[in-house]
C-alpha cells in the first residue's frame, strides 16, 4: 500500500512536469459524413484510380472482395471469451467494409454491420477481466488488436444506409464507450493500472491511444481525442518520450518499433482526416525519465513523428534486412502500406527506395495511398552526417547513441547508392537493457557479407515457447562472451522468458568510439553492469573485406570466459584437431542445448573455415509480425517476402583468433529461433583478464 | 613470438585485397599485442589502414611507428595523410616517423601530413 502511495506521488510529480503540449482541438474538424478515419472518400477515390490502373492493386483488390464473399458465405459465430477468434472476426468486419468502399455494393455493408451490431449486443455482457478485457482475457493489447478493426469496420459502413440512428447509438454507446475504457486511465494517480508500464510508455500503450483515438473521432468525442493525443501518455508524450532521439522506440527491437509505428500510423492518419497534421508537428523531446525505466539521452531538440519511419533506414544491411535483436525479427520495416503513406505525407524519395520492387499483393491498406514516385526513388548514406536529432552518420556506416547500436557498412563506391549486396556490413549491439523484449546480450553482434547473416541473431523464440526463455533470453545464444557460464544480468541463472532489470540496477552498455573514413570503420564499446567486478569491452574494425574482433575482459578474480559465435554455415575445415566429446557444456543457461560437441586445445592459431553447403538460408523465413503481436504464434499476420537469399556454393568465411595459451576450442550445434539447428563455435579461456583477438573474413568462391 | 601472420585474398572476389593478423612484439611481457593492417585498398590507390592493439612498435608502410606505452590506435594512410584514431581509454605519446603526437581519452582524430613526416 505504501509502495502504491509512493508511485502515485511519483507519477503525479513526473505529470507536473511532461510539456504541456498545445490543444490539438484547436483544429479538430470532424467531417459531417463517415467514412473519414484511416480511409476518407479521397482515399476511396484512389484506391479506385489504382485498381484501374495497376495489375498489383487489381490483384490486392480481388483477393480481398473474394475474401469478402467467402465471409459473406457463412453465418457469423460468435467465439467464447478469450478466443483468438474475435480477432479474426473484427478483421472479417473490416474485411466486408473495405470491400463495401471498394464495389459499392450494400451485401459487404450488411454483414459488416451485422458483426458490429453483435458485438453492440453482447460487449457489456463479457465479464470485464483485471479491468483490461472483456471479449479478451486481462491482457489489453489483445483486446485492442479486436477493438481497433471494430472501429475501423464501422467508420466505413456506418453512412452505408445499413444502420438506422438507433443502431449507432446503440454502437456508441455499448460498444464503443464501454470498450474505451479498457483502455484509458483516467486518473494516473488513483487508477491501479497506472503502476503498469503497459499504460504508459510501453507499445502496449501506442495501441490503447489508437483505440482511445479512433472511438473519440469516430463519436465525436474530444475528451478521448485529447487524451489519445495529449494525454499524460498520449501520441505526443510516444514521439517525445518513447522515441529515442536516434529515431528507434525505446525498446530498442526493431520490430516492436514496427510493431508501435502501426497503431501510431493509423492514428495519425485517422487524425490527418479530421484536421490534425500529427505528421509534421514538432514535439518537445521529453528528458524526465519515468520510472527510471530507461536511459534518456538529454534534450536533444523536438521531435517529429517522421524519426519512426526513418529508423530502419540506418539500421539495415545492404540487403534491407536488419539484425534480430533482443525479441525482433530480420524484416525491421513496418510494412508496405506504411511507407506508401508516409511518402504521400512526407514525399521522402528514401520511402519510394524501400518500395521499389516490394510486392504489395497481400497489402489492401496500400491500395488507398497514392503511387510513389519511383524513377526518383533515392536513398543513400554517403553525404549525411545525421539522423534522428542525434544519430551519426560517417561515409555509409551509423551510430545510434542512444539505442546502443553501430552498424559498419564497406563504404559504397558508387556515391548515389546503398552499400552493395554482397559487401560486408556488422551491427554492433551496446545500449540499455529495452525492457522485458531485451535480451541479455551486451556487446553482441551479427555480421553480414555476401547477402546472408554469416553471424545471425536469432530474436526470440515464440512467446508461447519454453524455448524463449531458456535459449533466445540466454546469453549463450547470441555472439557475445558468457562469463562462468551464466548468463549477463538481469537474467542470470533464470528462465525468464521476460527478463527485466531490478532497478535502479541496470544492464547498459555504452559505446564510445565510433568512426568511419571511406577505406576503414571502427566501434568499440563497454559495460561494467553485466557481471559484477567485470568490465567488458569490444572494440570492432571494418578493414575493408574483413571485421577485426577485439574482446578484452578484465577482472581481479578468475573466471571463465566463453566467447561465443553462431555461424550459419558448416565447418569445412579447422587448424585444429577437434575430437568428440560426449560430455555436454553444461545444463543450464542455454548450454544445454548444444550437443554434437567437438573439443580441442591450442596454443596456435585458431584458424576456421565455414562454408555454405547448398542450403537455402532457412533462418530467413520468419513471419512477418507487425499485423499482429509479434512473435506470438498462431495468429496468422500477412507473409512479407524477404529477398531471395543465393546459396552459392564455396561461399565462406574465415574465422582467425591469435593464439593465447590454454585456449579451449569446442563447435557443436545449438537451435535458433525455432528446432532448426545451426553451428556454434565457442573459445573458452580461464583468467582474470584476456583479449579474444579475431579476423571474420567472409569471401565469395573456392 | 611465433608469426602467426593471417593472409586473406580477394575477399569479396572482386578485388586483390590483403589483409594480415599478426601477434607483435610488446615490450610489457604477458601483454597480447596485435596488429591488423589491411592494404585492402592497395590495388585502388585509396589508402591502407592499420590497427595497432596493445602496440608499442611497428613498421608499417616503410614508417616506424612506436608508442610510449602500449596502445590500441587505429592508423588510415590515405592521399599521403596520416589519420590516427585513438581507441577508447587511449593516451600516451604516439610517434610516426619523425612526427610525436599527444594521444589523449578523448580525442577523436589527428591528421598528420606524411611530408611533415618525411622533413622532420
Amino acid at each position: 500500500m505504501k509502495q502504491a502511495m509512493r508511485f502515485a506521488i511519483v507519477v503525479s510529480l513526473v505529470l507536473l512536469f511532461i510539456p504541456a503540449y498545445g490543444s490539438t482541438l484547436s483544429s479538430l474538424k470532424i467531417p459531417s459524413k463517415h467514412p473519414y478515419l484511416f480511409f476518407n472518400a479521397s482515399s476511396v477515390a484512389t484506391a479506385k484510380e489504382n485498381i484501374a490502373k495497376y495489375p498489383w492493386a487489381r490483384k490486392v483488390s480481388g483477393n480481398l472482395i473474394s475474401e469478402a464473399n467467402d465471409i459473406l458465405k457463412k453465418p457469423v459465430v460468435f467465439p467464447a471469451k478469450g478466443d483468438i477468434e474475435h480477432q479474426i472476426l473484427a478483421r472479417k468486419a473490416e474485411i466486408l467494409a473495405v470491400a463495401y468502399l471498394l464495389t459499392d455494393d450494400k451485401k459487404y455493408a450488411d454483414k459488416s454491420a451485422e458483426i458490429i451490431l453483435k458485438y453492440a449486443d453482447a460487449y457489456t455482457n463479457y465479464p470485464l477481466t483485471r479491468m483490461r478485457g472483456r471479449v479478451m482475457w486481462g491482457e489489453s493489447l489483445q483486446e485492442a488488436l479486436w477493438f481497433y478493426r471494430l472501429v475501423l469496420a464501422y467508420d466505413e459502413v456506418a453512412d452505408s444506409g445499413v444502420f438506422t440512428s438507433q443502431q449507432k447509438k446503440h454502437v456508441e454507446d455499448d460498444l464503443m464507450r464501454p470498450a474505451v475504457k479498457i483502455f484509458k486511465v483516467d486518473d494516473y494517480s488513483s487508477d491501479p493500472r497506472a503502476e503498469d508500464i503497459h499504460f504508459r510508455c510501453a507499445n502496449f500503450q501506442t495501441w490503447h491511444n489508437l483505440c482511445v483515438g479512433l472511438a473519440g473521432l469516430c463519436i465525436g468525442d474530444n475528451e478521448m481525442i485529447s487524451y489519445a493525443i495529449d494525454g499524460p501518455y498520449g501520441f505526443k508524450h510516444e514521439i517525445g518520450h518513447d522515441v529515442r532521439d536516434d529515431d528507434v522506440f525505446w525498446e530498442r527491437s526493431l520490430s516492436y518499433h514496427g510493431f508501435a509505428l502501426f497503431p501510431l500510423d493509423l492514428l495519425a492518419e485517422s487524425s490527418y482526416h479530421c484536421g490534425i497534421d500529427l505528421f509534421h508537428e514538432k514535439i518537445p523531446d521529453i528528458i524526465e525519465d519515468v520510472r527510471d525505466n530507461y536511459a534518456v539521452n538529454g534534450d536533444n531538440g523536438p521531435k517529429t513523428f517522421k524519426m519512426m519511419f526513418d529508423a530502419p533506414f540506418y539500421y539495415i544491411f545492404p540487403d534491407k534486412t536488419g539484425a534480430d535483436v533482443a525479441d525482433s525479427e530480420r524484416e525491421v520495416f513496418a510494412g508496405n502500406w506504411n511507407y506508401r503513406l508516409a511518402y504521400q505525407r512526407y514525399h521522402d524519395p528514401k520511402y519510394a527506395w524501400y518500395l521499389k520492387g516490394r510486392d504489395d499483393s497481400n497489402d489492401y491498406r496500400s491500395l488507398f495511398f497514392k503511387q510513389p514516385d519511383l524513377e526518383n526513388a533515392d536513398f543513400h548514406l554517403q553525404g549525411q552526417t545525421k539522423f534522428g536529432t542525434n544519430g551519426v552518420v560517417q561515409e555509409d556506416s551509423t551510430l545510434f547513441p542512444s539505442t546502443g547500436y553501430t552498424v559498419l557498412r564497406q563504404p559504397t563506391t558508387d556515391k548515389s547508392g546503398f552499400p552493395d549486396l554482397d559487401s560486408l556490413a556488422l551491427n554492433f549491439n551496446c545500449g540499455p537493457f529495452g525492457g522485458g523484449h531485451g535480451h541479455p546480450d551486451k556487446l553482441s553482434i551479427v555480421l553480414y557479407a555476401n547477402q546472408r547473416q554469416w553471424l545471425p541473431d536469432f530474436g526470440s523464440f515464440d512467446y508461447d515457447s519454453p524455448m524463449k526463455g531458456e535459449w533466445t533470453a540466454q546469453t549463450v545464444s547470441h555472439n557475445t562472451v558468457v562469463v562462468d557460464q551464466i548468463s549477463q544480468y538481469p537474467t542470470g541463472t533464470g528462465n525468464e522468458a521476460y527478463p527485466s532489470e531490478a532497478l535502479p540496477k541496470k544492464a547498459i552498455g555504452k559505446i564510445d568510439l565510433f568512426h568511419a573514413d571511406p577505406i576503414t570503420s571502427i566501434t568499440s564499446g563497454w559495460t561494467d553492469s553485466v557481471y559484477d567486478g567485470i568490465t567488458m569491452r569490444r572494440t570492432l574494425v571494418h578493414l575493408g573485406q574483413g571485421i577485426l574482433d577485439l574482446y578484452s575482459l578484465k577482472s581481479s578474480q578468475p573466471h571463465v570466459y566463453d566467447y561465443v559465435l553462431h555461424i550459419d554455415g558448416r565447418l569445412a575445415d579447422s587448424t585444429i584437431t577437434l575430437s568428440p566429446q560426449a560430455e555436454k557444456l553444461g545444463d543450464r543457461c542455454g548450454y544445454q542445448f548444444i550437443d554434437n560437441i567437438k573439443h580441442g586445445l591450442s596454443d596456435k592459431l585458431v584458424e576456421t573455415t565455414w562454408k555454405i553447403v547448398g542450403d537455402p538460408n532457412r533462418l530467413l523465413h520468419q513471419p512477418n509480425p507487425y499485423e499482429n503481436h509479434p512473435r506470438v504464434s498462431g495468429q496468422g499476420g500477412e507473409e512479407s517476402p524477404l529477398p531471395d537469399v543465393p546459396s552459392t556454393p564455396g561461399d565462406t568465411l574465415r574465422i582467425v583468433t591469435l593464439p593465447v595459451s590454454g585456449t579451449e576450442i569446442f563447435v557443436g550445434n545449438s537451435i535458433t529461433n525455432t528446432e532448426t539447428r545451426t553451428p556454434i563455435l565457442l573459445l573458452r579461456r580461464k583468467s582474470a583478464e584476456t583479449t579474444f583477438a579475431s579476423l571474420m573474413l567472409p569471401y565469395k568462391g573456392v | 613470438m611465433e608469426d602467426s601472420s593471417v593472409m586473406v585474398q580477394s575477399a569479396s572476389g572482386k578485388d586483390t585485397n590483403h589483409i594480415y593478423l599478426s601477434p607483435v612484439e610488446n615490450v610489457f611481457q604477458g601483454e597480447l599485442g596485435v596488429v591488423a593492417r589491411s592494404e585492402a585498398a592497395a590495388a585502388t590507390g585509396i589508402g591502407w589502414t592499420a590497427t595497432l592493439v596493445n602496440v608499442t612498435r611497428f613498421n608499417f608502410l616503410d614508417t616506424e611507428i612506436a608508442a610510449s606505452k602500449p596502445m590500441t590506435v587505429f592508423i588510415v594512410y590515405r592521399n599521403k595523410h596520416w589519420i590516427v584514431t585513438p581507441g577508447p581509454e587511449t593516451s600516451g605519446k604516439l610517434t610516426i616517423g619523425a612526427h610525436t603526437i599527444e594521444v589523449k581519452p578523448g580525442d577523436k582524430q589527428f591528421e598528420v601530413p606524411d611530408d611533415m613526416l618525411r622533413v622532420q
